[in-house]
């Protein structure tokens, strides 16, 4: 394991169901994500690449093989154990925004740095910070249902990257945005991997991902014989995207 | 962060929350109201004994009610009085008796006769004439509402007794008898004349009051020595005592439990309900909450916040309205009894109860695993 290695997966299996009917989504997958690294995960739908991530948030405890988060085994680790190491340490940005529609736009990005354990004052001005920077000051009151898509995903991303988390997991983070936006997001989600050193990891079809990110890894259908991620292509840490390819067109995170 | 967030999902769906609103404030109106009533009977079913300034009651054997009192020996009165540690001790007549209406017909009232000279036993809420004329026979005081059974009757007015004319010497207001049957108070001699079956050498209650300082306990074991053939309670004993049994040996008090339990049942099913709902329309954003790592405490204080805001923000009208129902009852002379320990106690509850309704859904969150955020 490197020192520079924020995730660590080692033989990681994951089934789902018992018996004749049990289906492994990851299989002995092995894998590690280095500070300030953005890693591509790709492959066709069912091949187990939301439950992979799962597993690396400590969302879901794998059968074999360990997880290991900033130098922290996830096995053997309490419930409550892990969702302070998320808390603290990781950042979720989701499909689908899963912003909580009951509160604003400002409220749910404090929401995450309240978590982190951001006290009232310092956590405001982070919110403000993060808005200002998303360009979504002016719409800093407005509850979720009031913005645009691309508004709520940049929302759901200032949740997750405001707290300086140092492992950000984001599943299909383009998928339901048009290009301007998805190519927003992705500046974002690199910009902050690469200013914060944050490990980051992006399960994808986008295209445009595949082409931002340090390294791209593939899973196999679940019909094949090997669910083990395979690395597709990856870039030399010396070749680590520029601000060009995988830089912000809303400024720097 | 947490009571914003419970406060915004239950505010979220504006009509579901005033639905729960609404529903919590009809259980406390309601609740209150029967708990009014409850208390007002209670009191009232005691209200001689408490209105008295007697510590200790002597009363016969097995006496389960003040209003079903068994005549003692007299002698137990001065028996009473040479006890160590009583100070004074005085007999009260309690009884039946039948009154003749002016147009006809013979309506029973509940006497209570007492010692002019002494005063224990009095009423206590005159308001036209004097005591002082009770200390001549024949003479009664009735309470004005007892103008519904004896017929209209003012100041100095008669009525009639087994065959011997009452004259009304003093008028009172407010004696009222949950069993709606009219108080008339007497000297002991007009009493006894009134029930006929209380002999000279009989009396129903003695009434005793401790020496300053004197043990009750003590007064009361030599009370009991001394007068094996009765019963001696403390006031507050056979206060309770009388209230226990209206209230609960004839069932009477049952109903009022009842229907209050009814309505916070129903109060705890609809603040259960919309909560429930809440959580499920909610469902996935308590799986974002969970997956980013807020604790199940939190998480758990956030459902049961939404169940207190919504018994809170519910009670206080409910109580407001409780307690003008309550007022009308009051003003049409029915006994109901609203303190603000009640409406504490009533508020605490539901506040509590709206709290455990939530209990349902916070298990469906605990439950919640946190994958979810990457299936939805």
């Amino acid at each position: 394991m490197s020192p520079r290695s924020v995730l660590v997966l080692a033989g990681v299996s994951r089934r789902y169901g018992h018996g004749a009917t049990a289906v492994t989504a990851v299989r002995a997958a092995s894998l590690e994500v280095g500070a300030g690294e953005v890693v591509g995960i790709t492959g066709p739908s069912g091949s187990g690449k939301s439950t992979l991530l799962s597993v690396m948030g400590g969302l879901l405890a794998p059968d074999t093989g360990d997880v290991t988060i900033a130098g922290r085994s996830l096995r053997h680790t309490p419930p409550a154990q892990l969702a302070r190491l998320r808390r603290g340490r990781v950042g979720f940005v989701f499909q689908r925004f899963n912003l909580l529609k009951a509160l604003s736009a400002r409220e749910n990005v404090e929401l995450g740095l309240r978590l982190a354990g951001f006290g009232a004052a310092d956590a405001a001005a982070r919110v403000a910070d993060a808005l200002a920077r998303l360009g979504l000051t002016a719409r800093a009151s407005a509850l979720p249902c009031d913005l645009s898509g691309g508004e709520q995903q940049r929302v759901a991303v200032a949740r997750a990257l405001a707290p300086e988390p140092s492992l950000v997991l984001a599943d299909e983070p383009t998928g339901s945005l048009d290009a301007a936006n998805g190519r927003a997001i992705i500046d974002m989600v690199c910009a902050h991997a690469h200013q914060h050193d944050a490990a980051t990891v992006i399960v994808t079809h986008d295209l445009r991902v595949q082409a931002a990110v340090d390294r791209l890894l593939w899973m196999g259908s679940r019909s094949s014989a090997s669910r083990t991620c395979r690395a597709s292509r990856s870039r030399p840490k010396s070749r680590r995207p520029t601000s060009a390819r995988c830089g912000s067109t809303s400024g720097r995170w | 962060m947490l009571l914003r967030i419970a406060r915004r999902n239950l505010l979220y769906d504006r009509r579901r929350f005033a639905a729960s609103v609404a529903g919590v404030c009809f259980s406390v109106m309601l609740v209150l109201v029967q708990l009014g009533l409850f208390t007002g009977l209670a009191m009232n079913a005691s209200q001689v004994i408490d209105h008295n300034p007697g510590d200790v009651w002597i009363t016969g054997r097995l006496t389960r009610n003040f209003q079903w009192g068994q005549p003692i020996p007299r002698r137990t009165l001065v028996v009473a009085r040479g006890t160590p540690g009583v100070a004074w001790a005085e007999e009260l007549i309690v009884g039946w008796t039948q009154v003749k209406h002016p147009d006809g017909g013979m309506q029973q009232l509940e006497v209570v006769g007492f010692d002019p000279a002494s005063r224990v036993g009095a009423p206590w809420s005159v308001v036209a004439g004097s005591l002082e004329e009770l200390a001549i026979p024949g003479r009664i005081v009735l309470d004005r509402t007892a103008a519904a059974k004896v017929g209209p009757f003012a100041l100095h007015d008669y009525r009639e007794a087994f065959e011997r004319r009452l004259r009304v010497a003093a008028i009172t207001d407010g004696i009222t008898s949950f069993t709606t049957v009219p108080f008339v108070f007497g000297s002991l001699a007009t009493v006894r004349m009134m029930t006929g079956y209380v002999g000279p050498d009989e009396t129903v209650y003695v009434v005793a009051g401790l020496e300053p300082g004197a043990s009750p306990a003590a007064a009361i074991a030599a009370l009991r020595a001394r007068l094996p053939n009765v019963d001696v309670f403390p006031r507050a004993e056979f206060s309770g005592r009388t209230r226990r049994y209206w209230m609960f040996e004839t069932g009477m008090g049952i109903g009022f439990l009842l229907t209050s339990a009814l309505a916070v049942a129903v109060g705890t099913v609809i603040v259960g309900q919309t909560i429930y709902a809440a959580t499920n329309e909610h469902v996935g954003e308590y799986g974002t909450l969970k997956a980013i790592g807020m604790s199940d405490a939190a998480l758990a204080a956030v459902v049961v916040g939404q169940g207190i805001i919504a018994g809170g923000v519910g009670s206080v009208p409910g109580s407001a309205l409780g307690v003008l129902v309550v007022g009308a009852i009051r003003s049409h002379g029915l006994e109901a009894v609203l303190d603000p320990r009640l409406i504490g106690v009533t508020l605490l509850g539901a506040l509590l109860t709206c709290g455990l309704a939530a209990a349902g859904s916070v298990r469906r969150v605990l439950r919640l695993e946190p994958a979810l955020v990457f299936r939805t």
